[in-house]
């Protein structure tokens, strides 16, 4: 199960991912984002906590990409544990969304 | 002059009883005969040295005694001679040559007859004579095909007895001459146009043959190679009608090609399906080595024949290679072609530069390409006999089959039931039976026990063992479901399993009760409602799971049924079918068949619904399983 | 070694599938990025079979099997008896195509074929048989 947690510090809203999104927990996610693309310019996603994500996760992040770049949000991930991004990989999203190592690097990518 | 024809006669028939042309041997027999003819001729002239002085070595009569003997001496030779090179000469008959050696000796036959007239020698008419023979001999000396059949140690020989036969000639003459120097001849040789000719024709054939034999020499390596490849081209068209092995093709088509073009190593690596990795046949190489030309290869045609990506065909130019910073300069490289594809890769090293010449590497072609023809056929032959024991083995397991199905069902007072059971080409896997338990108590199965090639049938035989081993009046659906497949997983193969529904039908109560495993729901028309019951009790399949876990899965129904209701079992072959326009048949379709023939007899019903399957499909060949088991409740 | 489970068809049991699939590589020893990989990939058919070809009915049954030959390969067995995939139709739609049309499916067979090896569905006997091979 996924458990989702969301603050906002400094301008930046962060959204930590704890857990595991597959197709039944895939939903979470999606409201998460969704009303985030609503009102913030600024968000990082912290998956350090994330175990595991299956496409119906990936495809929330996918499904969202036009709105993104339409209303020119800046997201940017980081804390993957190298399974993870091993999965993002396969479908070639690090070229599609920004993706660093630690939360310094994600502030300063989004400043 | 007997003596002469005697001889003459004598020899032929010796030499031609002797059918074996051996060239060494004939030679040889010149030899021997020289030699004892010489012999006898040294004999004779010791005689002569050691008397010259005595008087008895003065006598005419002596002289001329021991001359004959020595003219004796020199006919045996001549006449093995003369019928020795005939035999030569003729090694190779025409009918040309044929005429010209029988005229001939027609011709000396003449000159024996030419000598009783006796004319003297250097007189005209002689001289005639002499030049007439020395022309034919001439001509006839130059035929000299047999030479070129003799390997280069056989040339040395004959030379050497060539010249021997010319030493014995020589000899003989200088003798002869030794002999009219002392003035006592009666009858001088000299005059004896026969002998002579015979004389001129020994020495002047004698003369050639040495001299183009020796001239041979140097060329006949070449022609010893090219026999050699004629003959391992034969060898390889033998290799497997003569029941050789893929292998053993391969291994001769290596030596072969080796050979042929001097090769200092070479490798064969043939990819199949089994080994998609190569097998390797190497000769004076070692794998690093291999892998280390396959570096080093430049693109193009050889690199391309090397790592199996041959398309078309390659000009012979392009099969030479040259190599740089490897052990081995030269390369050639040829695919080895099977049915269309690239089955092998034929590699020739020499450590020399530049070491492989256009012709070397259009032998080589014909080697691959025969090599590949005998390959062909051997891989036809052996696809043939599959083929052949294949449809032998479906032939058996179908005849096992329908021996398993029921011959008829029977029907009885409380319903009417038929059944439909059409398999595809291969082994069809529906299996189906009926069961009185008890009086009016019926057990009823159907299942679907399809399997690749021949397996349906030893399912279906195992389904029906256990079927009538187990369907007992106490043993309710579920158990028998839970039974079956406890039996089935220990004899089942790993992945396979079975779907089955197995019915009870009680006909004193009007009840049927079944249990579902994972087969094809049975639909039950109910005549008072007009509607069809799909009976889709959950259940898991037999051999899917097979531990006790199974059990879990396995869920019964009761119900009961009226008359005029009609219980359809079928496999999904039916429901599966598909049209031209690829739909499927469906349930759909089957329900509404049901219900527009429910109303006849369980045949009616059957042909009914089997006449909407045939009208839907129009015509599309049946390539699955097709089983319809009607029960119509009376 | 083959292990087998079966599961009933509700996505709520998706994690108990990983878990069960997770345990049978780990005790093959099998390195744990291609296993999580793996573990992605059956995770994806399942999630597909229960949405989409049993409607998430929970009466409906899923039976996953897992053979494991080690140092060759792994072959996942997937059977269930609800509505046939028709893979023959199936054309993978690019990720521009995805992002494009908003759409959140779509991205599991894609994933499943570029972490599996060879991927074949069939219906025999009225059951559809899922087969995933992954080489070591």
């Amino acid at each position: 199960m996924v458990d989702i947690k969301t603050t906002k510090e400094n301008g930046i809203f962060l959204i930590e991912v704890n857990g595991e999104v597959d197709a039944s927990s895939s939903i979470q996610l999606d409201n998460t984002i969704k009303s985030a693309l609503e009102t913030e310019q600024k968000i990082m996603v912290d998956l350090a906590r994330l175990e595991y994500i299956s496409s119906a996760g990936l495809g929330v992040f996918v499904s969202h990409l036009e709105e993104i770049q339409s209303k020119n949000i800046s997201l940017v991930l980081f804390g993957l544990s190298e399974a993870v991004y091993q999965v993002f990989n396969l479908l070639g999203l690090p070229q599609l969304l920004k993706i660093v190592s630690t939360k310094e690097e994600a502030i300063n990518a989004l400043n | 002059m007997l003596f002469i024809v005697s001889t003459y006669i004598y020899y032929r028939i010796k030499v031609t009883k002797a059918e074996t042309v051996n060239f060494i041997d004939l030679l040889w027999n010149i030899f021997i005969t020289g030699l004892v003819t010489t012999v006898g001729a040294l004999v004779i002239r010791f005689f002569i040295y050691a008397f010259s002085a005595s008087s008895l070595g003065q006598n005419p009569i002596m002289i001329n005694l021991l001359y004959h003997g020595l003219i004796g001496l020199i006919v045996i030779f001549l006449i093995s001679s003369l019928v020795v090179w005939k035999r030569l000469i003729l090694y190779q008959k025409s009918k040309n040559l044929l005429q010209l050696w029988n005229f001939f000796e027609y011709a000396l036959i003449v000159a024996l007859f030419f000598d009783l007239m006796g004319h003297e020698f250097k007189s005209q008419m002689y001289m005639y004579a002499l030049i007439f023979v020395t022309g034919f001999s001439l001509i006839l000396s130059l035929n000299l095909k047999w030479i070129a059949y003799l390997n280069f140690k056989q040339k040395l020989k004959s030379i050497l007895f060539i010249l021997l036969s010319g030493i014995y000639l020589y000899h003989f003459i200088t003798t002869l001459i030794s002999f009219k120097e002392t003035g006592h001849l009666i009858f001088d040789l000299y005059d004896n146009v026969f002998v002579i000719a015979v004389f001129i024709f020994c020495f002047l054939y004698t003369g050639i043959s040495v001299l183009v034999t020796l001239f041979n020499l140097p060329t006949s390596s070449v022609f010893e190679q090219k026999l050699k490849e004629a003959v391992d081209f034969q060898k390889l068209s033998q290799a497997i009608p003569r029941g050789q092995t893929e292998e053993q093709t391969y291994d001769i088509l290596l030596e072969s090609s080796m050979s042929a073009v001097f090769a200092d190593a070479a490798w064969l690596e043939i990819r199949t399906p089994e080994h998609p990795d190569g097998i390797f046949y190497l000769r004076d190489i070692k794998h690093s080595q291999i892998a280390h030309v396959k570096e080093h290869i430049s693109a193009g045609a050889i690199n391309d024949i090397i790592n199996f990506r041959t398309g078309k065909l390659i000009p012979s130019n392009k099969l030479v290679g040259q190599l740089k910073k490897t052990d081995f300069k030269s390369i050639i490289a040829l695919p080895v072609m099977v049915k269309g594809e690239q089955l092998g890769s034929l590699v020739l090293l020499r450590e020399m530069a530049d070491a492989f010449n256009r012709d070397l590497v259009d032998i080589i072609v014909t080697f691959v390409n025969q090599a590949s023809i005998s390959i062909e056929n051997f891989l036809l032959l052996s696809d043939a006999l599959q083929n052949e024991r294949y449809k032998e083995q479906l032939k058996i397991a179908q005849e096992v089959q329908k021996s398993l199905l029921p011959e008829s069902l029977i029907s009885n007072k409380s319903f009417d039931i038929c059944a439909f059971s059409q398999a595809a080409e291969e082994v069809g896997g529906d299996y189906y039976d009926l069961l009185e338990l008890e009086p009016g108590n019926y057990g009823l199965i159907i299942g679907d026990v399809s399997g690749k090639g021949t397996s349906a049938a030893f399912h279906m035989a195992q389904m029906k063992g256990i079927f009538h081993s187990l369907a007992l009046p106490d043993v309710k659906p579920g158990d028998f479901i839970k039974r079956a497949n406890k039996a089935l997983s220990a004899c089942l193969e790993k992945r396979s399993f079975i779907t089955a529904s197995y019915f009870w039908i009680d006909t004193n109560k009007g009840m049927i009760e079944f249990c579902r495993a994972g087969h094809v729901p049975a639909l039950l028309y109910k005549k008072v409602a007009n509607n069809v019951q799909v009976l889709e009790e959950s259940g898991m399949g037999l051999g899917i799971l097979r531990n006790a876990e199974y059990d879990k899965y396995v869920h019964s129904t009761t119900l009961p049924y009226e008359r005029g209701d009609v219980l359809v079992l079928h496999t999904d072959g039916i429901t599966e079918a598909k049209n031209q326009k690829n739909q499927q048949f469906g349930i759909e379709k089957l329900l509404e068949a049901l219900t527009k023939y429910s109303d006849g007899s369980a045949t009616q019903i059957k042909s009914g619904i089997i006449r909407e399957l045939e009208r839907f499909l129009g015509g599309v060949k049946l390539d699955d399983d097709y089983t319809l088991l009607i029960v119509k409740f009376l | 070694m083959t292990k087998q489970c079966t599961i009933s068809c509700d996505p709520a049991v998706l994690p108990e599938i990983r878990k069960f699939v997770g345990e049978v590589l780990s005790s093959n020893n099998l390195a744990e990025v291609e296993s999580h990989k793996m573990i992605l990939a059956v995770d994806e058919i399942c999630a597909n079979l229960i949405i989409h070809a049993n409607n998430c009915d929970p009466t409906h049954q899923l039976n996953i099997t897992v053979e494991v030959r080690p140092n060759d390969q792994v072959i996942f067995t997937i059977k269930d008896q609800g509505r046939t995939f028709d893979f023959t139709n199936y054309k993978e739609p690019s990720i521009e195509e995805i992002v494009s049309s908003r759409r959140k499916g779509g991205l599991g067979l894609m994933l499943v074929r570029r972490i599996m090896d060879d991927i074949q569905f069939a219906t025999e006997k009225n059951y559809n048989i899922c087969t995933l091979i992954k080489k070591l």
